[in-house]
């Protein structure tokens, strides 16, 4: 064992164990830890993603995907459906043996892995500069040195924090969520749903994404500015019963999603920031999969890179902005429409997405274009989001 | 289970039943009181400086807010800087 890892990668979820494999790879002496005793569990995650968002990264396999989706049903207020036929849209993943199977790829990649191994803090130089990090282990305090440390400590990251990079978020930048896993229900397998509306979902939407098999994970999320007092799971469980009279429940889980959230520095000296840790989750649609994928991917190449050949760590921010700032500001800039449509609105926009969508079969779709359109379908809609044309 | 008062009073109490450890407290405590360890949450209220932030935030309703009478602070409204 090295005495001093080039990489330290704090947390094994799929920001950090891509970070950890492509570190290895490219020939960084890797070190990736968990604080909890399993990788894989516990989630906090609806655990759909688009078939070029997993692509982009890796190869799919049937070990962990529930089931492939091929189309989607919006659900309007007032109980108007959409259904909108999209073959290979993407997966529903089955993020227990996903997780696991990453950091698999990260070990035989030749990264060290350790569990039960909680990341407290920096280990900084006396002039300031970090070393290390600070753990527990086994109940007992330990120091690992490391030139280089990869922060995937998902929503309650410290790491970066600590490092002075402004990961700390207002309540108004987190979607509330919870989940349910259920079973026995009357589902397509095959099919992702979403509900919105004021009174289902304020400020966020409900979702159904089947696993196969007659189970699903049926969640919401929604914005707690919208409403203070009545929870996300009290929504959640007015919507259940209504749309499953059948139901059992598998499990169930809460989360924090990070929404509403703008350039937020991906790197300072030796850190890097990565996954939902770097609060790179999409603001409209609380998706964060793919960018932790992405973001572990380039962050882990350019530390190979900054080990070998003494690149700094600029480069990472700069390649993973290079491709993913535009479509962030864009979501960012749709969730501020988003949390002023009134119901009102709401029909408009269903009114505009059943004629154009309907019954539809699509190959492709283009976020940008699609709102565009919905913007300039309505003179109401296009006030709301005039800016977004320009 | 009385916990450690500090010097402002505030108490943050976590109701380990509701708590999903989803971390989104820890995510928004401007001061570094909340630290989600392996099993648990855990709270140095020493540092709580009663922003409510962590209140506001809780999917599992899981957090309570004191101060020093014991009195819960609840969230009526919620104020712009916390958007």
């Amino acid at each position: 064992m090295p005495k001093t890892y080039d990489v330290i990668v704090v947390g094994a979820g799929p920001a950090g164990s891509v970070s950890a494999k492509y570190a290895a790879v490219g020939g960084a002496k890797t070190l990736l830890l968990e604080k909890h005793p399993v990788i894989g569990y516990p989630l906090c995650c609806a655990e759909a993603i688009s078939k070029s968002g997993l692509e982009n990264v890796v190869k799919p396999d049937p070990k962990w995907i529930a089931t492939k989706i091929e189309k989607a049903k919006l659900f309007s207020p007032s109980g108007k459906e959409v259904t909108v036929y999209h073959p290979d849209a993407g997966y529903v993943l089955e993020r227990k043996i996903f997780d696991r199977w990453l950091a698999q790829q990260a070990a035989n990649a030749g990264a060290k892995v350790r569990v039960g191994v909680d990341v407290t803090g920096l280990l900084r130089d006396r002039d300031g500069k970090i070393i290390g990090v600070t753990a527990y282990e086994n109940g007992q305090q330990i120091e690992i040195l490391g030139k280089v440390v990869i922060a995937a400590d998902g929503i309650e990251s410290q790491i970066a924090l600590k490092a002075g990079i402004r990961t700390l978020l207002k309540p108004g930048q987190l979607q509330s969520a919870y989940q349910y896993l259920l079973a026995d229900i009357d589902i397509e397998p095959d099919t992702i749903e979403f509900y919105l509306g004021n009174s289902v979902a304020p400020g966020g939407y409900i979702w159904v994404f089947s696993k196969g098999d007659g189970i699903a994970n049926v969640g919401i999320g929604i914005s707690p500015m919208k409403s203070p007092k009545k929870k996300a799971v009290d929504y959640l469980d007015e919507f259940i019963p209504r749309r499953f009279p059948r139901h059992q429940i598998l499990e169930k889980m809460v989360g924090g999603v990070p929404s509403h959230v703008n350039d937020v520095p991906l790197y300072k000296d030796n850190i890097l920031v990565v996954g939902d840790a770097a609060r790179l989750v999409d603001s409209l649609t609380g998706a964060g999969i793919a960018n932790a994928l992405l973001s572990g991917k380039i962050a882990g190449m350019t530390v190979a890179e900054m080990v070998t050949n003494g690149i700094k760590a600029d480069v990472y921010q700069k390649e993973f902005f290079r491709l993913k700032q535009k479509e962030l500001k864009f979501y960012y800039y749709c969730r501020d429409i988003y949390l002023k449509l009134t119901d009102d609105d709401f029909k408009l926009i269903f009114k505009f997405i059943y004629d154009v969508f309907n019954g539809k079969t699509i190959t492709a779709i283009n976020p940008f274009d699609v709102v565009k359109k919905i913007l300039l379908s309505h003179p109401r809609l296009l006030k709301l989001g005039r800016h977004l044309l320009t | 289970m009385k916990a450690a008062m500090n010097k402002n009073g505030f108490v943050i109490d976590i109701d380990y039943g509701r708590c999903g450890n989803c971390g989104a407290c820890v995510a928004v405590c401007p001061e570094g009181v909340l630290h989600l360890g392996t099993l648990i949450l855990v709270a140095d209220n020493n540092k709580c400086t009663g922003c409510k932030r962590c209140v506001i935030i809780c999917p599992a309703d899981a957090l309570k807010l004191m101060d020093m009478t014991g009195s819960v602070l609840t969230v009526e409204s919620v104020d712009a800087k916390d958007l």
